[in-house]
């Protein structure tokens, strides 16, 4: 789909560029700090940020209750919560939308299987999911990025089936049939090109969801485990020196509110320019 | 009529008997329980002896017949770790949770829908911005960040309420603040966005032109034809609302069927999750079902078609 | 006539739906015969016209022809070759389709260019440019200005958009092109102009037409021969001078009696239809035309009329014609 005429508003150029530059800059945290999560210092501890009192010019922000630079550790967390929600997406996206074209298309016995389980998995609140997933397969990294693209593919499977079903009442599709072109060719032709649009703002809104669910889960002490990091760990972690070290977490908590908030505003305009020029064909 | 109900009613068991069979299949899967209950150098014996007291050395068929039956007999079987019947661990805890629950529930609909409603009629107001903007903000911010803001605010710094457990009424407070801020946005966006859909509709023009008073107009014909999507999302929001009580419970330690839960996935405690996801499974489809029927009274249009 | 090239030929076709009840569809309690075995030629540079009205089975002939749908029964030949849906690749070089609804044949999300290359894309192996160079011209001949191939199909209006479907139809060079209702969709000013570029077309390319509409005055408009169906049979098939100077089967007369005419004082017979369409689950034995015949006889509800040659050229199924050897 080429879209070359595309104006994008300062402001969300404004947006876009400051996720990039957090994404960027956080997934090169291992370069840009080449550390051991692990060590600790804790004749280090709890030392204020440098433009504080008390705080100390080698750690710009201080550092954490056993002694770990803390700006170090919300870059390394920052990428990995950006980490797993982007993977979770990949999946939760090509999964939903492979079982949707599927559903969608052949209909028959395996949609209905398909759909119910789609309509069970969407009754169910997905921390909770996520909860029994955990206590049964463990948690982690790479662990829970599956299981969160578990909890997160239906939405995708129920969105791309409806407009599969829709899209094969088209008339163009059968057009194609009748000038010789294959299924697999309309396929990729006509299919994806349809749905691509629908798809990609739906993925950009559900971001969202996924970078909450990951902080809740690791909030909760069955996503990411320590010595990994992660915004919701921090969140965590800092709970317990609120009193006088607020910043632990209060800064990560931050973080996660302007992602969040760059992605849905983001998303929102991609919506608002994607649908309504082509509802009207 | 009565098919709209038998069907819905057929597909809502169908369900439940699902999800649970799910639960059953997935724990039983993960393998012997007694690897992480007993020390590492626990011997064979002993360990067979604790899968016997588990009843984990029946048949899987004999197992999944009982875990059904159980269901309707009660006993779901011991804890793994309070060694407590699971049963007696929900009920202890049932109450805070559904007090909370409930009154959150009921705070979020009478706050939410009447601040959707209202934005939706003075719209592009500086009221209608105020309230989209709190509610962007509920939506964005995650409830356990709010947990915490609150924490700090008013146990830290004001020192005005408690900041963990549930022995007395201003414990429910801040937990019943968070989890009510989170539901009122969305609430309230979603009333607003069904309201502004509805006041855009011809027939409402009608009844102006005979000269009904603007607010009848509005709350008479146009509310209740945005109602609807409403109970919809009600229902609906039922779903995050248990989602939120289970971090919610866990940041302030509130003793509740949450916290429960998600202890129970650390300590791979399987009798607990199967209770819990069932008791929330049952819930959430029993109030989708009754949603689903209470359409067939709000909607003379689906009553008719069926 | 006969000594023209028959580019197709149908023989003896038959379209069969069945009618299934219960969940899950265990029980057929009917068939729907939506094309009753039906048998004709279509000569080389012919424009044959297929006239009749919505559920006499054209459609489904159509798709049959084209290769959209298998028939239950009988053959399609081109140019003496068997052709279907899993039919060879060349056949769908050299037949094409134009449908009916110019707002959803094409695909949206598409820009012109891309919709007009897809037979290339499909059959060829051309380069761009060679892609660009076939496409050009024809743009050219349907009037679409080149700088439309970067827009999409929501920037054009109905008739337009018709246009770009001939030219995508057309951009493979194929002999015989399947017309089915194109022009039904459109407003009648813009009627007039896309049914004079369809001849224009056939002029230039020596295409073959099978043109089908349920308006007859359309089909007076563009067509060589005209065949009339009803109800899944082939009831009148005749030059047009011939089904217009004289009209034999009742139904075709009704349909032409329907033609508006633009002198208002014209005396007009206007035989009326009467009596109901029957249910095409199971129809009646006989002639399907036999509960709204106004010359109904005995032995229409007894047997069913064959298409019988009544002069050199012109064929009709009723039991009020004898054919050429006098035989009824």
């Amino acid at each position: 789909m080429r879209m070359l005429n595309l104006r994008i508003p300062p402001f969300i150029m404004v947006l876009i560029i400051m996720l990039f530059l957090i994404t960027l800059f956080t997934s090169l945290s291992p370069v840009l700090f080449p550390i051991d999560l692990g060590a600790t210092n804790l004749g280090a501890r709890l030392i204020p940020p440098s433009f504080m009192n008390g705080g100390t010019p080698s750690h710009f922000l201080g550092t954490d209750h056993l002694g770990r630079d803390f700006l170090i550790r919300l870059f390394y967390g920052t990428k990995n919560s950006l980490l797993v929600a982007l993977s979770s997406m990949l999946i939760a996206t090509f999964v939903g939308t492979v079982l949707g074209v599927l559903a969608g298309l052949y209909r028959g016995p395996f949609d209905t299987i398909v759909s119910f389980l789609t309509d069970v998995k969407l009754s169910v609140p997905s921390i909770i999911i996520a909860i029994v997933c955990a206590a049964v397969f463990g948690s982690g990294k790479w662990i829970l990025v599956l299981i969160i693209g578990f909890t997160g593919y239906p939405t995708f499977t129920r969105l791309v089936r409806g407009q599969t079903i829709q899209l094969k009442e088209a008339n163009f599709m059968e057009c194609s049939r009748a000038l010789g072109a294959s299924k697999m060719r309309i396929l990729f032709e006509h299919v994806f090109t349809n749905i691509s649009s629908p798809l990609i703002v739906h993925a950009t809104m559900r971001f969202s969801s996924f970078i909450l669910l990951e902080s809740s889960l690791s909030f909760l002490g069955i996503g990411i485990q320590p010595p990994d990091v992660s915004l919701g760990l921090l969140v965590s972690a800092g709970r317990n020196y609120l009193i006088n070290s607020w910043w632990l977490s209060i800064a990560p908590s931050v973080i996660i509110v302007v992602v969040v908030v760059l992605v849905s505003l983001i998303g929102d305009w991609l919506r608002d320019l994607l649908d309504p020029k082509y509802k009207n064909s | 009529m009565t098919r709209f109900i038998t069907t819905r009613l057929i597909k809502a068991i169908f369900t439940v008997w699902f999800i649970l069979t799910l639960v059953f299949m997935i724990t039983r899967l993960s393998g012997d329980p007694t690897q992480w209950l007993l020390p590492d150098d626990a011997t064979a014996a002993v360990r067979a002896q604790l899968r016997e007291s588990l009843g984990l050395d029946k048949p899987l068929g004999l197992q999944y017949a009982q875990y059904l039956s159980s269901l309707f007999t009660g006993d779901m079987g011991k804890s793994y770790h309070y060694l407590r019947p699971v049963g007696e661990l929900f009920a202890e805890r049932a109450g805070p949770t559904i007090a909370l629950g409930t009154i959150s529930f009921v705070l979020a609909i009478v706050i939410g829908v009447p601040i959707g409603v209202v934005a939706a009629v003075h719209r592009n107001s500086l009221l209608d911005r105020i309230t989209m903007g709190i509610s962007i903000a509920g939506y964005t911010i995650p409830n356990f960040v709010f947990a915490i803001l609150l924490i700090f605010l008013f146990s830290l710094k004001l020192r005005l309420l408690p900041s963990g457990g549930m022995s007395s009424p201003q414990h429910y407070i801040m937990p019943l603040l968070a989890l009510t801020i989170d539901s009122v946005a969305g609430i309230a966006r979603l009333t607003r966005g069904s309201m502004l859909d509805v006041l855009r509709q011809d027939y409402l023009d009608s009844a102006r032109a005979k000269g009904v008073r603007e607010r009848m107009v509005i709350y008479k014909h146009a509310l209740r034809n945005a109602l609807i999507p409403v109970v919809t999302i009600i229902g609906l929001h039922l779903g995050t609302l248990i989602g939120g009580a289970v971090v919610i419970e866990t940041v302030f330690a509130f003793p509740g069927i949450g916290m429960l839960i998600v202890q129970a996935a650390q300590y791979r405690d399987f009798p607990v999750i199967q209770y819990g996801v069932m008791l929330v499974s049952t819930t959430v489809i029993v109030v989708n079902l009754l949603v689903d029927l209470s359409y067939g009274f709000l909607d003379p249009r689906i009553r008719d078609n069926f | 006539m006969n000594d023209a090239e028959v580019l197709v030929e149908v023989k003896n076709l038959k379209k069969y739906f069945p009618v299934n009840k219960g969940m899950l569809r265990h029980k057929t309690v009917g068939t729907v015969k939506a094309v009753d075995d039906i048998s004709f030629k279509i000569y080389k540079g012919e424009t044959l016209g297929l006239i009749g009205e919505s559920g006499c089975g054209k459609s489904t002939l159509s798709r049959m022809l084209i290769g959209l749908t298998d028939a239950t029964d009988g053959q399609i030949l081109f140019k003496g070759q068997r052709v279907g849906t899993k039919g060879p690749q060349s056949f769908r070089k050299q037949a094409q389709m134009i449908f009916q609804d110019p707002y959803s044949s094409l695909d949206p999300r598409m820009t012109i260019r891309r919709i007009i290359e897809e037979p290339l894309r499909i059959h060829t192996k051309y380069t761009a440019k060679q892609k660009l160079e076939a496409v050009l011209p024809l743009l050219d001949k349907v009037s679409i200005p080149a700088d439309a191939l970067g827009k999409y199909p929501h920037e054009f209006s109905g008739g337009q958009r018709q246009r770009i479907g001939i030219a995508r139809a057309l951009v493979l060079g194929p002999e015989f092109v399947i017309c089915d209702e194109p022009v039904s969709a459109l407003d009648m000013s813009v009627q007039a102009q896309i049914l004079n570029l369809f001849k224009q077309m056939q002029k230039e390319f020596g295409l073959t037409y099978l043109f089908v509409s349920h308006d007859m005055s359309v089909v007076k408009h563009i067509s060589d021969r005209i065949m009339v169906m009803y109800l899944g049979k082939v009831v009148e098939l005749a030059s047009k001078h011939e089904l217009f100077s004289n009209t034999l089967h009742p139904y075709s007369i009704a349909l032409m009696n329907a033609i508006p005419v633009p002198n208002p004082e014209a005396v007009r017979d206007r035989t009326l239809l009467e009596g109901e369409l029957p249910s095409p689950i199971n129809p009646p034995a006989g002639c399907p035309f036999q509960s709204r015949c106004p010359h109904v006889k005995p032995v229409c509800g007894v047997e069913m009329p064959s298409l019988k040659e009544v002069e050199p050229g012109h064929f009709v199924a009723c039991h009020l014609f004898a054919d050429k050897e006098g035989t009824l």
